[in-house]
């Protein structure tokens, strides 16, 4: 079943259930990938999707049309929630970072994360973009950077970053056939 | 304004991840209103930013869907009416309960007041009783003791009656020969100025003998020992009492021989 988007937000702000559980099967694992690849934990992204397909149903009629598309507006939704939740546990295990136990479990678990991230790692569409460009789209649009971040965190000017992503986004445009 | 140069500057894609601030933002769709083609433009780099998602999605583990679905349909029909209504219901009730603990606050505060104030009254009133009390029981104990003396067989009764000098003076002695003690009552003596004072005497063998002073009061007046007297007499002599008696001054007088 395929719906038209307007008629998804209709229905999802009329309280549908069956439309919120198209959306879920739709986007969530578009919108799991922008969470896993911020929190690098599981556990964690679990809970930031939860969190993020509940507001995106309780929040459906802030959502404004004209401003953007559904996807975009879910997508910095999530984001956002997923950058708050890596902050709060990083404050967290900051103040646990004694306990040997919790210690030895976190470098456990930070393994199995890099494992996991080599296996979703790797994007065929971003090899055609040139290193530098593909850098950018990677840190921006897959690991929740922002613009000033990668800046800073690579010493590129901003003004270059833009730039970069500028001709990272047309030339990504033909290769993923947008019209 | 030049569209390209507009685009060529990146501010739709820093739109697109949500970076701008809010007047920035509030900019970029004041344009985006009036311009078609940056329409399209933004369209497409929303497109092209979705695409990429997807190339990039990594599928939850399947029982996630069924968690997420149940909270959703429970959180939104409690979001909806009851939050509102809870938070009314709330907002009401403390309101009622605050002009409720007011008013009671004021009401204890008043009635606080006039039950400390009674009780004050009340303590001032228990206090005078308690003296009244006091003197009443001192007064019933001297009475009792009157008494005792007056209906004990041991003390004889002798009425002192009014001389020539002073015809409607009367007085009473209680005299027991065996303990010797002497009481005197007064029923009716005249007014002594303040140098002057009554004097009682026993007449022993023809001789006066001083059995003490006495002022004008009421009950019992104990007076000095004696184990003989043939008669008893009451004088006016001069305040602090005489060796001997005035005789012109006698008031009363009565023998103890009936």
């Amino acid at each position: 079943m395929i719906r038209q988007e307007s008629d998804l937000i209709k229905q999802l702000r009329a309280g549908d259930k069956s439309a919120f559980s198209y959306l879920y099967d739709h986007y969530s694992a578009a919108l799991y990938g922008i969470i896993f690849r911020i929190v690098k934990r599981e556990e964690w992204a679990e809970e930031v999707l939860q969190d993020a397909f509940l507001k995106i149903w309780d929040r459906i009629d802030a959502y404004d049309e004209s401003k953007g598309r559904l996807f975009t507006w879910m997508m910095n939704l999530t984001r956002n929630l997923a950058i708050d939740k890596t902050r709060s546990k990083e404050i967290t295990r900051a103040k646990k970072t004694d306990d040997l136990h919790e210690f030895v479990n976190t470098i456990d678990k930070q393994e199995q994360t890099e494992m996991a991230i080599e296996q979703i790692g790797l994007l065929p569409v971003l090899e055609a973009l040139p290193p530098e460009q593909k850098l950018i789209v990677e840190q921006l649009y897959l690991n929740g950077y922002t613009q000033s971040e990668v800046a800073d965190e690579f010493g590129i000017p901003l003004g270059t970053v833009k730039t970069r992503l500028r001709l990272a986004m047309i030339t990504l445009r033909t290769i993923l056939k947008v019209e | 304004m030049n569209v390209e140069a507009y685009i060529a500057t990146g501010i739709l894609e820093a739109y697109v991840l949500g970076e701008l601030t809010v007047r920035e933002r509030e900019q970029v769709e004041q344009q985006l209103e009036n311009n078609s083609a940056l329409r399209d433009e933004l369209t497409r780099i929303e497109k092209t930013v979705e695409q990429l998602a997807f190339e990039a999605a990594v599928k939850p583990k399947p029982d996630l869907k069924n968690k997420i679905l149940t909270s959703a349909n429970t959180k939104r029909i409690s979001q909806t009416s009851k939050a509102v209504t809870l938070w009314q219901w709330l907002a009401a009730a403390s309101v009622i309960l605050a002009c409720g603990f007011a008013y009671l606050a004021y009401n204890y505060y008043t009635r606080w007041n006039s039950t400390s104030r009674q009780l004050a009254e009340l303590e001032s009133r228990h206090q005078q009783i308690a003296q009244n009390l006091n003197t009443v029981n001192l007064e019933l104990s001297k009475i009792q003791h009157e008494v005792e003396v007056i209906d004990n067989p041991a003390f004889a009764r002798i009425v002192l009656a009014g001389t020539a000098s002073a015809p409607n003076a009367q007085a009473t002695v209680y005299w027991s020969s065996a303990s010797q003690e002497v009481y005197l009552r007064i029923q009716n003596l005249k007014t002594l100025t303040a140098e002057n004072q009554f004097q009682l005497w026993a007449l022993i063998d023809g001789k006066p003998v001083d059995l003490g002073i006495f002022d004008t009061k009421n009950g019992l007046i104990k007076m000095k020992p004696t184990s003989h007297a043939d008669a008893f007499a009451v004088t006016i002599e001069a305040r602090g009492g005489s060796p001997v008696p005035s005789l012109q001054t006698l008031q009363v007088m009565g023998s103890t021989k009936g």
